[in-house]
């Protein structure tokens, strides 16, 4: 079944190795929908997070081939409702829009720059709240878009 | 800490590794490694060509059970090892390449002989490393080793620029190195090796499959003793050829494409399917979910990735196949006795009587057909002679008739099917055990695609024997057209094609011509009293086609026993 599919991958911080884990995901023909990478705590370790969509089955294999890497140190598969997600989206608006209760669909909405041409927006949430936010305040209004892909960790559950 | 240059390091640390022979090509990128390579007590042999130096070294590998190792300079000397490393990948087989490039500096900017040869290795490699700086040299090479000859075994690709080549550096030899991404085996699951042993005691009608991880991990003494404590019979795939005494009387031999007809058809018969280091190929296996139906399969591997990829299975065992094996074993002795022959074995029986009047197993006839040569040969040649192939029918000759008595004694390539491979791998193997008769049965197509090896044969003075069927065609490529293309042979035949005597007297080695059986069991036997690379030209018939034969896309029980049933005559 092809669904939305969360890729946690940590690696080696060194040069190749995103090459590699793409080179990896390119030879299934998956289409990466968005990918980010920083490192962590450990600044010799990097963390990826990829979304694709993706059968259960062959994401199952990719990430054992992922696995496999000797770069990978660890990856895992998961499904949105098992990790907490986060995306930043700045969005340049027609200079004439309002953002009103009805389009506010997030606290996290922040208005960092208005002028004559355009009114930019910062909005950090799930991907579903940016894609809503997108949808209410309606693609006329809207002059461009730059979305960082999602960043993600497993919820912690006992 | 001593103080060296990027190539000193590299000798030591191949010394260090205990390498005996390295298979080469110089060129501008790696002169200082050359140089360095001239007085460090290594063996260097000039390959003609770097394909050529990679099945050398894969040969050598796959018959040492250690690393084969082989250089090339950058650009062109890289890209033509590609299709050497390829094979190694696909057969798991531990190639370490060292590859000259162009200086950092130059890197990207297309420089003469420049390809980006860690990008083009990338997916046919287990891993790549590029050391950046001389004082990197010793662990790159390092981990090289221990990551191509651990876990599942893989080719890895060290690809050295020349400035870090000639750069000094204090050198720290490590010992011991931890890599966090890497564990080539986790520790096995006793409750599954429990599981396992319950379901195998449990068996009616149990089958045991081997491939060639039971050669890697040399598991065959624990494979057997499973098979002969349930009398279970044994299947192979191509490449696990050997694992098993194929004369043993459990033995069904290889099955798959041109599987012997009773392993194709007792397969499907199966309740329960050990199968131990095997990949589920699609030549082994035919369409996946056909395979097997009615049987619980038991899947060992050292690859977590293996794991349900072609086909999904009731229970698998990670890990190294002869500790596996080996508590399974353990397990299962503990808990039932040897089982005698019961009516699974009485049916085998009955299956290898039917199948003794097959077509593809005739051996009525007496002229120089690929079966009688192969069964002839094997007649021939001592218990433990290497035999090396090309791909094509030939190999599959081979795969039916010719009888593999030892591990290690069978060297092919499978899952790549790399026509060229056998020359080059019988030399490699060779060096790595100069003792035993070492013999490249090969086609006239694929002796072609690396022929250069027997100017490394004569000047090396490895007398191995080059047998060539020679049907002036791409025989196994002619044999789909006329099954599948109703008889346009289109671009498989040779209309001239070289005079093979005189090519191999040319290169400086004995060259013959046979035809008969009888005049072809007497070259070979001179061949291997000679101290000089021989080769045989065998003139064989194009329109002899190669059965059994499953049809790709169809299933193990879709087998076709002759060209009568085939409809091609």
């Amino acid at each position: 079944m092809t669904s939305v599919k969360i890729i946690a991958v940590l690696v080696e911080n060194r040069p190749g190795v995103l090459f590699k884990v793409a080179n990896m995901i390119r030879r299934r023909s998956f289409n990466i929908e968005s990918i980010t990478v920083g490192t962590v705590d450990h600044k010799d370790i990097s963390r990826m997070t990829i979304t694709l969509h993706a059968d259960d089955a062959i994401v199952e294999q990719l990430v054992k081939q992922l696995s496999k890497l000797i770069d990978v140190i660890e990856a895992n598969v998961f499904t949105p409702e098992e990790v907490i997600a986060r995306e930043l989206a700045i969005i340049q608006l027609s200079p004439d829009v309002k953002v009103t209760t009805d389009t506010k669909v997030t606290q996290e909405l922040r208005i960092v720059e208005s002028s004559s041409e355009s009114l930019t927006v910062e909005l950090l949430g799930g991907p579903d709240v940016i894609d809503e936010f997108l949808q209410k305040i309606g693609e006329s209004n809207v002059l461009s878009v730059a979305r960082t892909g999602i960043t993600a960790l497993p919820k912690r559950r006992n | 800490m001593v103080e060296m240059t990027g190539s000193k390091a590299l000798m030591e640390a191949l010394r260090r590794e205990k390498v005996k022979v390295i298979f080469g090509m110089p060129g501008g990128a790696n002169l200082p490694i050359y140089d360095d390579l001239y007085d460090s007590g290594i063996k260097h042999v000039s390959v003609k060509h770097e394909q050529v130096g990679a099945h050398m070294a894969d040969g050598y590998a796959r018959v040492s059970r250690g690393p084969g190792v082989c250089m090339a300079t950058s650009g062109p000397g890289a890209t033509n090892l590609v299709t050497g490393i390829a094979t190694a990948y696909m057969d798991s087989s531990p190639v370490i390449a060292i590859t000259g490039q162009v200086p950092k500096a130059m890197i990207g900017r297309d420089a003469f002989q420049e390809t980006d040869v860690v990008g083009v290795m990338a997916s046919i490699t287990k891993h790549t490393i590029q050391p950046l700086s001389a004082a990197e040299v010793p662990s790159a090479i390092k981990s090289a080793f221990y990551i191509a000859n651990s876990g599942r075994p893989g080719p890895v690709l060290v690809d050295i620029p020349k400035d870090v080549q000639v750069e000094n550096a204090e050198m720290i030899f490590p010992e011991k190195l931890e890599i966090r991404g890497y564990t080539p085996f986790l520790p096995i699951d006793r409750v599954k090796v429990a599981q396992a042993a319950e379901i195998l005691a449990k068996a009616e009608r149990p089958v045991i499959w081997g491939g060639g991880g039971i050669r890697i991990s040399d598991a065959s003494e624990p494979f057997t003793a499973i098979a002969e404590l349930l009398n279970a019979p044994v299947v192979t795939s191509l490449q696990g050829k050997g694992i098993f005494p194929e004369n043993h009387p459990l033995c069904l031999g290889p099955m798959g494409m041109h599987g012997r007809a009773e392993a194709n058809k007792l397969i499907g018969e199966a309740d329960v399917i050990l199968a131990a280091g095997v990949r589920f190929s699609d030549r082994t296996t035919g369409t996946a979910d056909e395979f097997g139906k009615s049987a619980k399969i038991i899947h060992i591997d050292a690859d977590p990735s293996e794991i349900n990829k072609n086909k999904r299975v009731h229970l698998h065992l990670l890990g190294d196949a002869k500790e596996i094996l080996g508590q399974i074993y353990k397990t299962l002795a503990n808990s039932v006795k040897r089982k005698g022959p019961g009516s699974w074995i009485e049916r085998i029986n009955e299956v290898r009587e039917e199948m003794k009047q097959i077509s593809a197993y005739d051996t009525s006839r007496s002229d120089l057909t690929g079966p009688n040569i192969v069964r002839l040969m094997r007649e021939i040649l001592p218990l433990d002679s290497i035999l090396t192939t090309g791909v094509g029918r030939h190999q599959m000759w081979c795969e039916v008739h010719y009888q593999v008595l030892k591990p290690r004694t069978w060297i092919t390539s499978t899952g790549l099917g790399t026509m060229g491979f056998g020359l080059p791998a019988a030399v490699g193997a060779k060096f790595a055990k100069p003792d035993v008769p070492v013999i490249d049965f090969d086609g006239d197509g694929s002796f072609m695609m690396t022929e250069t090896a027997l100017a490394v044969a004569v000047e090396e003075r490895v007398p191995i024997i080059a047998i060539i069927l020679n049907d002036k065609s791409l025989g196994m490529v002619e044999q789909w057209q006329r099954i599948f293309y109703k008889r346009r042979y289109s671009g498989v035949k040779t209309t001239a094609g070289p005079d093979f005597v005189k090519l191999a007297e040319a290169y400086g080695a004995d060259g013959r011509r046979v035809d008969s059986l009888e005049q072809f069991a007497k070259t070979l036997r001179e061949g291997l009293g000679s101290d000089m690379p021989m080769l045989i030209d065998v003139p064989v018939d194009p329109e002899y086609d190669v059965f059994p034969f499953m049809a790709p896309g169809k299933s193990l029980k879709d087998t076709v026993h002759g060209p009568k049933e085939m409809g091609i005559f």
